[in-house]
């Protein structure tokens, strides 16, 4: 053991005390001192780092940085039996380790994260070498089946926007967290402050939904909305099974956070946007001209038909709370769409227009 | 292939012993593929660090040990630390997590087949459910109840078998498709390749018999369709990619809908060079309207709205946009034929309908 350094070249020799670092981290059953890793990993490795304390603490900074980037967890703790305390260092094997996945489970992962991307995400390769590098686990007999099957029929992709605050506001629903931050939909910004319950991506949008105490309500936020100052803020209440535990008057977003009830489009997500009950909602009669009837249909649906008329034409229904939504949906078509009723929505629509016109 | 430096050689390594150890016996152009690990650097680093790696307390009797034979098969032992790879980072978990949830979701949709993790038999959760709790954190609970991931609108089920049937046996479609840029039908013989999620809806890519060349349909706009029973040889990838990758979600629209050649495919991938632009301030908010459109450049503006140019090959298109962003959008500057105040051309021409 313990070839000579002076065998290696540089990036070896970085690549090996990185690599051996991380052995010795992960064997010892608690935290470890810099010094002692000091000791240790010369003992081990000739010259892997300087003897000077001062740049060997400079180098290891770097060592750990980068270890820590990749995602090897090696955590703080006090080193026993140091008075005063001592910081030290240790990797948990329960915090190493991905967690036992069958090659069934290993198989659909790879599947799943060859089929759908996040635009602009890095360590897109990192994810598919964890799990088993570039063509997943087909050497293994049993997962064989799973992803063969995969790429044949049924196979679709989709590559999903990636919104700035996205990961830092799935870390707040995953750890139940409050956030603030201002957000302007249109109407002017307003200043929130949201216990996060939950995340949606519903027709090309992200979604935040979460108690928001602004409103004294749960509400729903388009990311796209979201300012850049979002800030994370206390975690929230729960505890004892994390979010398979129920409410507490306490804790106001979890049962909307759990409760499998919930129905998306009571919250306004999956729902057509002009269905979002930002007032109160009317039932709007809407005239379209033959050429784009079957294009109204497709997003409005066949049960949104009241009358099929015998040039071609058909008059629809649909339930509006924002209608300045709805004005935007039937700006598409242009002079072949008419809102015939009610009058008020009607007139709001024909101002829309007049300002339009006098530019 | 790149070369790599020692912190990423490090992150394939913590992959690729515990895979090596797990199916010992791979060669190394195997390995090389599998963890983009270029095979010069990884048989230097195999034999000259990973050898000589030693479990800690350090022994002079333990170490790794790394054998490759004649045939560049390679197995090592003694590696038992890293029997298994680290976890994800708490990014990669979530793209993970993301990609599952849509599947999950793709496959609760009763138009869809289930496309890789087979439909369980019983009530036992598919093994990608499974994946997923394993991989949650434990502060978070039931994950499905906290991220769900709808890629694309629901499209009939008939229409979601044939296209999979389309593109799996290779065989040749007749759709009625309605062009939003003439506000007309009409009927074309299309040989898919891909279908993927946009922007919340789905589409698919193939060669149009009427354009003569590649492109991409909005699958709502599909007024009816017929799969056929003549296949088709498919194109080279290198001939599709000339327009765009094979499924290309980063697909972009021109602002009229239309072909190079005039024909009217819903979206192309190049906007016609000779087509006139048009400046447009549209507010942040309503930015989303645009984003349909293939921008020759976005940018900020001073105020804060966002300034594009847009190419603008049918008058239609601009109008409807237009009218749809409202006040929160307006145009500049326009070329060629397009007026300067085409938005408020239109808006009067609608608001024809409203006078009493």
């Amino acid at each position: 053991m313990n070839k000579a350094a002076s065998d290696r070249n540089v990036s070896e020799r970085r690549l090996e005390r990185m690599m051996e670092l991380v052995v010795m981290l992960r064997a010892k059953r608690v935290p470890m001192s810099a010094d002692e890793i000091h000791k240790q990993m010369r003992r081990q490795i000739k010259d892997c780092y300087p003897e000077d304390i001062a740049n060997f603490r400079r180098v290891f900074e770097r060592d750990k940085e980068d270890l820590r980037k990749m995602g090897v967890p090696i955590k703080v703790g006090t080193v026993p039996a140091t008075d005063p305390p001592q910081q030290g260092y240790i990797i948990r094997d329960q915090d190493y380790y991905l967690c036992d996945l069958t090659p069934q489970e290993y198989a659909a992962l790879c599947v799943a994260r060859g089929m759908v991307s996040l635009e602009g995400s890095s360590g897109e390769d990192a994810i598919l070498r964890r799990l088993g590098g570039e063509g997943g686990p087909d050497s293994r007999p049993e997962s064989r089946s799973v992803s063969g099957a995969a790429k044949g029929s049924g196979s679709w992709s989709a590559s999903l926007q990636s919104p700035a605050p996205l990961l830092t506001l799935f870390r707040a629903v995953a750890e139940h967290r409050t956030v603030k931050f201002e957000y302007d939909a249109g109407a002017g910004s307003t200043s929130r402050k949201v216990l996060a319950g939950r995340l949606d991506y519903v027709r090309g949008e992200w979604y935040l939904t979460g108690f928001d105490y602004l409103r004294d309500a749960e509400r729903t936020f388009n990311l796209r909305f979201i300012g850049d100052d979002l800030e994370v803020l206390e975690a929230g209440a729960r505890s004892g099974g994390g979010a398979k535990a129920s409410g507490s008057a306490a804790d106001p977003v979890a049962d909307l956070a759990v409760d499998p009830a919930v129905d998306p489009a009571a919250l306004g997500i999956r729902s057509k946007p002009w269905e979002v009950p930002r007032e109160e909602p009317v039932t709007a009669k809407l005239l379209v001209e033959s050429p784009l009837v079957g294009w109204a249909v497709r997003q409005l649906g066949e049960e949104a038909v009241a009358e099929r008329r015998a040039d071609g034409g058909a008059v629809f229904e649909a339930r509006v709370g924002d209608p300045e939504e709805f004005f935007r949906f039937v700006g598409f078509f242009l002079e072949d769409a008419e809102i015939l009723e009610p009058a008020g929505l009607r007139q709001r629509f024909a101002k829309r227009l007049e300002a339009l016109a006098q530019g | 292939m790149q070369r790599l430096n020692p912190a990423e050689r490090a992150e394939r390594l913590l992959s690729l012993i515990p895979w090596v150890l797990e199916n010992g016996g791979q060669t190394i152009a195997e390995l090389e593929e599998r963890f983009a690990y270029p095979s010069d650097i990884l048989v230097a680093d195999l034999e000259n660090v990973v050898h000589y790696l030693a479990p800690f307390p350090f022994t002079p009797d333990v170490e790794f040990s790394v054998y490759i034979n004649a045939a560049e098969q390679v197995w090592i032992n003694n590696a038992e630390v890293f029997s298994r790879p680290p976890m994800f980072t708490f990014a990669q978990a979530f793209e993970l997590f993301v990609a599952a949830s849509a599947v999950l979701q793709a496959q609760a949709s009763p138009q869809h087949d289930s496309p890789p993790d087979s439909k369980p038999d019983s009530e036992r959760p598919s093994p990608l459910a499974q994946a997923v709790a394993k991989l949650a954190p434990d502060s978070s609970g039931d994950l499905t109840q906290l991220l769900r991931v709808d890629v694309g609108e629901n499209i009939a089920e008939d229409l979601w078998e044939a296209l999979n049937t389309a593109v799996e046996e290779q065989r040749r479609m007749q759709i009625e498709y309605f062009t939003a840029g003439r506000s007309e039908t009409n009927t074309r013989k299309v040989d898919a390749y891909s279908v993927f999620a946009r922007s919340g809806s789905w589409h698919f890519r193939g060669w149009c018999h009427l354009a003569q060349d590649f492109r991409t349909f909005r699958c709502d706009q599909i007024e009816s369709f017929q799969l056929l029973a003549e296949q088709f040889e498919p194109a080279g990838k290198e001939r599709l990619g000339d327009s765009a990758p094979d499924g290309d979600p980063q697909a972009k629209g021109r602002a009229d809908g239309t072909a190079e050649d005039g024909s009217d495919a819903t979206l192309t991938y190049h906007a016609d060079p000779d087509d006139p632009r048009v400046a447009i301030e549209i507010s942040p908010w309503a930015a989303r309207l645009a984003e349909e459109y293939d921008a020759d450049s976005v940018e900020q503006a001073e105020n804060g709205n966002i300034r594009m140019i847009l190419p603008v090959g049918r008058r239609i298109f601009l109008e409807r946009l237009l009218l749809q962003a409202g006040e929160a959008a307006k145009v500049v500057s326009a070329e060629g034929d397009l007026p300067e105040d085409i938005a408020q051309q239109a808006a009067s021409r609608v608001l024809a309908r409203y006078e009493v």
